[in-house]
């Protein structure tokens, strides 16, 4: 009973605080063993029994209370100083979202504008961009959000959670848009600037053929099929995969370029330090996703790996990051108790 | 400066019970209370609000003398400290006001 008390303890150890640890969890393992070692004394072996299986489900109920308690209050310390770095990293975030998306709108729209003035004719059409750039916008804003907003502080567990259940939250959006807001958009633009460009009404437009990004995920999965099937060609069939793969791994490039930027956030003191780790975090995601087009292109690497290439990268490196610093976290305060 | 207000003290039905059998028995462990309530407090959370109640400064604890040959950690016992003596005394006094009941 002694090793599965002291199992338990270092379970417990990894999850609340040490004040939890000493007058949460001590307390209950040690009169949950002495209950047992008691009844096991008595010779009562159904009640020693009883007694097991009751504190291991004490155990379990106070450890998600502790957790959770942890998770969403915080520790004692810090925590308006929590919610004034969260509620930065939000509003940061949210500004370069906007940013970005006046940004990544700005090319379609001025080549729209130099040719046929359709915006003038067509304000409407302003809306059908918006999925697009947004599909882009939304990571880059988390990571501004992360990096600008976090800089020179030390990440608690519930800002942690926090940022990581905002960037789930960011990733979830980002593949509505990319699945089903970007789609229909992209179609509806086409269609208007059809209408606009030959001076026709909606009855009269012919039914224009749906390009790569205007296809859903079950039409691209058809695609992809029909290309394997009819024997389109293995660049044709690459070219629908690696554009399916992109679909989910920009979705969840929210998620972990979060999680890069809460691996290096503290390193970043000053604000412009933070902005231009931002524009080369970015720089460098966009170049990842690139090398990784260009290479399962030529059929170097499967489409899936090209697609998923920057998430990989960022997520080991903010793993390695992550790993070192429990490491010397380790170190120093073995050196502390042996001072 | 805006002028800090005291801060309110509060005392719920479970952390009231546990004062209530701890200025009875003045020191318990944590399983002992719960067989000491009958069944009135549970085994799930009876530490938790008895780490909160520590935090309030309603009751103290100490780590129990164990035998020497005896294995794992000693036990941790609880006993009310005055401000739980007088936290406990207000409720009684503001529920005879209230409730006539109590008062009988």
């Amino acid at each position: 009973m002694i090793h599965a008390t002291q199992r338990l303890r270092t379970l417990a150890a990894h999850m609340v605080s040490e004040r939890t640890m000493e007058r949460v969890i001590d307390p209950l393992l040690t009169d949950a063993q002495l209950e047992y070692e008691a009844a096991r004394r008595q010779g009562r072996r159904w009640r020693s029994r009883w007694t097991l299986i009751a504190g291991g489900l004490t155990f379990l109920k106070t450890l998600t209370l502790c957790v959770a308690h942890r998770v969403v209050v915080g520790d004692r310390v810090r925590t308006m100083d929590d919610g004034a770095a969260l509620k930065r990293t939000a509003w940061i975030s949210f500004a370069a979202m906007l940013l970005a998306t006046a940004w990544l709108m700005y090319p379609p729209l001025a080549r729209q504008m130099r040719q046929r003035g359709i915006v003038l004719q067509h304000p409407e059409i302003l809306l059908t961009l918006v999925p697009q750039a947004l599909s882009l916008a939304i990571p880059i804003g988390v990571t501004f959000g992360v990096l600008i907003g976090m800089r020179g502080r030390t990440i608690s567990t519930r800002v942690w959670w926090s940022v990581a259940a905002y960037a789930v939250a960011c990733s979830l959006a980002g593949l509505a848009t990319l699945v089903w807001l970007r789609p229909a958009a992209n179609q509806a633009f086409r269609e208007v600037a059809f209408e606009a460009g030959f001076n026709v009404s909606r009855a009269e437009r012919p039914l224009i053929e749906k390009g790569l990004t205007e296809l859903t995920l079950g039409e691209l999965r058809q695609r992809m099929a029909m290309a394997r099937s009819d024997g389109s060609g293995s660049s044709t069939d690459v070219r629908f995969a690696l554009f399916y793969h992109q679909i989910w791994a920009l979705s969840f490039a929210s998620l972990v370029l979060a999680l890069f930027g809460l691996s290096f956030s503290r390193q970043l003191a000053s604000r412009w330090t933070s902005v231009l780790f931002s524009i080369g975090t970015i720089v460098c995601y966009y170049v990842l996703l690139w090398v990784g087009q260009a290479t399962s292109l030529r059929h170097v690497i499967p489409a899936g790996s090209g697609a998923w290439l920057p998430n990989l990268v960022f997520a080991i490196v903010a793993a390695a990051v992550f790993i070192s610093k429990s490491r010397s976290r380790e170190m120093s305060s073995a050196n502390g108790r042996e001072a | 400066m805006a002028k800090r207000r005291p801060r309110i003290l509060t005392l719920s039905a479970k952390e009231h019970l546990i004062l209530e059998l701890l200025v009875e028995q003045e020191e318990m462990y944590g399983l002992q209370l719960v067989a000491a309530s009958r069944r009135r407090l549970k085994r799930g959370t009876i530490y938790v609000t008895l780490g909160r109640m520590e935090d309030k400064g309603y009751i103290e604890s100490r780590l129990e003398d164990a035998p020497p040959n005896a294995g794992g950690l000693p036990r941790r016992l609880y006993q009310p400290t005055a401000l739980g003596r007088r936290v406990l005394n207000a409720w009684f006094a503001a529920a005879k006001h209230l409730m006539p009941e109590f008062a009988r």
